[in-house]
């Protein structure tokens, strides 16, 4: 991890999706060793500030810098995503998937503990196309885990999870943000993060 | 890097082996149709319905080659996982080529007996395949990857490359023709290599720029 | 010097005064040219139907123009990402279909009634009909993309990669031509042209010229408009930052 020099700062930023805009004048900034947890009703463009987050798409207006270790990084060197949907493809099994991800991200973890980490051990043979909801949201969380970056951004990271499950993801969060990392995290349902010190963005309409 | 990216690709597409058949059925089928209406073994539009049949297969496949990692936003996670997008298009490429031209130059042989080839203007028209299969590669790459992030692109792909190929289905079946008569020598295979090393000097890049642009959700 | 011309405010300035008078010369010097047209004599091997040409011709190439004035400014608009560059090129795309259509239906006709067929598989023909497909998929981009930042990138690359393949496909459809038809009745170009067929030619070239600089500063000026018009509506969220 890089340590508690990891800044996220957003100045000034305005977002748009399809022409609609949706938030303007945006301040906000994020450290390494704190959580950020973004809700707001449906549309009211979450998803939308983590892909700004990510690189993956450009702020109609401000910007959004990444630094680490003193000097200014892309969202690629330090931030991964965990998308709503994950980059799964049907036709591969849960190992063969994971074991790409993490041949990728140069992930030196054996499978299995990553599966196990997850709550998938034993399963690396099951077709992606039979995973339930849940599960696929494990996936997501063991390529997330598999990535190696210290910034976490993370959409919905919750649904569809059991009680059971949920807890493994906020224990998961938790322990990231414990060793130095950050996470933003854009969810609906509370994110229980005890002990680790958070603030709530709300995007209201 | 590239080799694990050819994996993943060459393993989707033989578990859905629809995507493999597909092609060669396609194909097949445009041979025997072509037969019907043309009145039976007609050797000598062998070349050119061949070249058409192989094209008209790689431009079937084009929607599978961008879009499902665009939509899935696997796309994405490569980039944020430090994969360049010249590895990316480069495996894709590879991967295409193995599942689409491969499968399409080993039935070649097989539907040019159909046709009532010779022996030699099978080999030309296989040869002239290998030697512009990269050309049909590299414009069928660039204008899947410019349109991978729209529903029911792949139409719209098919409309950009096609003025494209043009010259190379040109020449293909050019060179094809001329082989039983001039071999491996003739101008027209020359120009054929040309044309194959500008179309990937050409598309390279400008797939790279148009998964770069296509990398965010649509 | 290229900021300087691209700054959207100059542009609205530069484009007040300067559409009018491109409207009112093109007016001008097509009317010119429409009379030098049936003033001049008809030709020894062509007859009346050369008068075709001075609509054909000039059609033609400004099709050609019209579509490297398109690369031009693709390039510049994926080099320095400058929204000006590509509303121009954007702008060049329907007048220069328009040409090309043009220059293909007159090309037609002309062969009907010099050639007796409506169509020849004529290297330059058949060029100009694919350009026109590449005309077609160049719009069609800027058509289903929504996103304005993309669809513009991807023009662009769309764009430019048509404009190199274009002398390669003239290239390609030539030889074709030479062994797979009879070589074309010649029709007659520009050079060696005699006076008389020259200078309405001339007069009708500058006069497309003049009508597509004013189509496109038309087309500009309505597109910088409706972009200033299109001012956003304001934001529907407001952001508040809680400790938990």
């Amino acid at each position: 991890m890089a340590g508690s020099t990891l800044t996220l700062r957003l100045q000034d930023i305005a977002l748009s999706r399809g022409g609609q805009p949706l938030v303007a004048g945006l301040n906000v900034e994020v450290s390494g060793g704190e959580a950020l947890w973004l809700t707001g009703a449906n549309g009211v463009g979450k998803t939308t500030l983590l892909l700004a987050c990510a690189g993956l798409i450009a702020p109609d207006d401000g910007k959004i810098e990444w630094e680490a270790g003193g000097s200014a990084r892309t969202p690629a060197d330090v931030a991964a995503y965990a998308a709503h949907r994950g980059p799964e493809r049907d036709g591969l099994t849960l190992g063969e998937e994971l074991s790409f991800w993490q041949r990728v991200s140069g992930d030196t973890a054996a499978l299995d503990d990553r599966l196990a980490g997850v709550g998938l051990a034993g399963r690396e043979n099951t077709p992606v196309a039979g995973l339930s909801a849940g599960q696929r949201r494990r996936l997501g969380l063991a390529c997330l885990m598999a990535a190696a970056k210290p910034a976490w951004l993370m959409d919905e990271p919750l649904a569809g999870l059991d009680a059971e499950g949920r807890a493994l993801v906020e224990r998961c969060v938790s322990e990231h943000i414990r060793a130095g990392g950050l996470a933003v995290i854009a969810s609906h349902h509370p994110v229980a993060l005890p002990g680790i010190s958070a603030r709530k963005l709300v995007l209201s309409a | 890097m590239i080799g694990a990216l050819v994996r993943r690709e060459l393993r989707l597409s033989l578990r859905r082996g629809s995507s493999i058949v597909l092609p060669l059925a396609f194909m097949a089928l445009f041979v025997l149709l072509c037969g019907l209406a043309l009145g039976g073994s007609r050797p000598e539009l062998g070349p050119g319905l061949l070249w058409l049949a192989a094209t008209l297969s790689i431009l079937l496949g084009l929607e599978r080659l961008y879009q499902p990692d665009q939509s899935s936003g696997a796309l994405a996670q490569l980039h944020l996982a430090g994969v360049g997008s010249g590895s990316i298009a480069a495996a894709k490429a590879i991967a295409f080529a193995l599942t689409t031209l491969l499968p399409l130059l080993l039935a070649a042989p097989l539907l040019a007996l159909l046709l009532g080839m010779s022996g030699t203007q099978i080999a030309g028209t296989v040869l002239s395949l290998v030697v512009g299969g990269p050309a049909l590669i590299a414009y069928a790459s660039v204008s899947a990857a410019l349109l991978c992030a729209q529903r029911g692109g792949a139409v719209l792909s098919v409309l950009l490359s096609a003025p494209l190929l043009i010259p190379v289905l040109i020449f293909g079946v050019e060179a094809a023709e001329s082989y039983p008569a001039l071999g491996l020598g003739a101008v027209q295979f020359r120009i054929l290599a040309g044309l194959s090393l500008l179309a990937l000097a050409l598309g390279g890049p400008a797939t790279v720029a148009a998964i770069s642009a296509n990398r965010g959700p649509a | 010097m290229l900021t300087r011309f691209a700054n959207p405010q100059r542009f609205i300035r530069l484009a007040s005064w300067l559409a009018p008078v491109l409207g009112i010369s093109a007016g001008v010097a097509l009317a010119l040219g429409i009379w030098q047209s049936f003033a001049s004599p008809p030709d020894a091997e062509h007859g009346e139907t050369v008068r075709i040409m001075y609509v054909h011709v000039p059609a033609a190439w400004s099709a050609m123009a019209a579509y490297t004035g398109i690369a031009v400014a693709s390039l510049i608009s994926f080099v320095w990402r400058h929204p000006l560059a590509d509303i121009g090129a954007r702008s060049l795309a329907l007048p220069g279909a328009a040409m090309t259509a043009l220059s293909l239906v007159t090309g037609s006709l002309w062969g009907k009634a010099d050639w007796g067929t409506y169509w020849q598989w004529d290297g330059r023909m058949t060029s100009v009909l694919i350009l026109l497909f590449i005309y077609i998929g160049y719009m069609a981009i800027w058509q289903v993309v929504d996103d304005r930042k993309r669809a513009a990138r991807l023009a662009a690359i769309t764009a430019m990669i048509g404009w190199i393949n274009i002398p390669i496909i003239k290239f390609s459809v030539d030889w074709w031509n030479s062994l797979h038809q009879d070589a074309t009745v010649s029709s007659p170009g520009a050079p060696g042209l005699p006076p008389e067929f020259l200078a309405p030619l001339m007069t009708m070239a500058l006069a497309y010229t003049l009508l597509l600089a004013w189509f496109v500063m038309r087309g500009m000026q309505a597109e910088v408009a409706a972009m200033r018009r299109a001012r956003r509506p304001a934001p529907v969220a407001t952001a508040t930052i809680e400790a938990i």
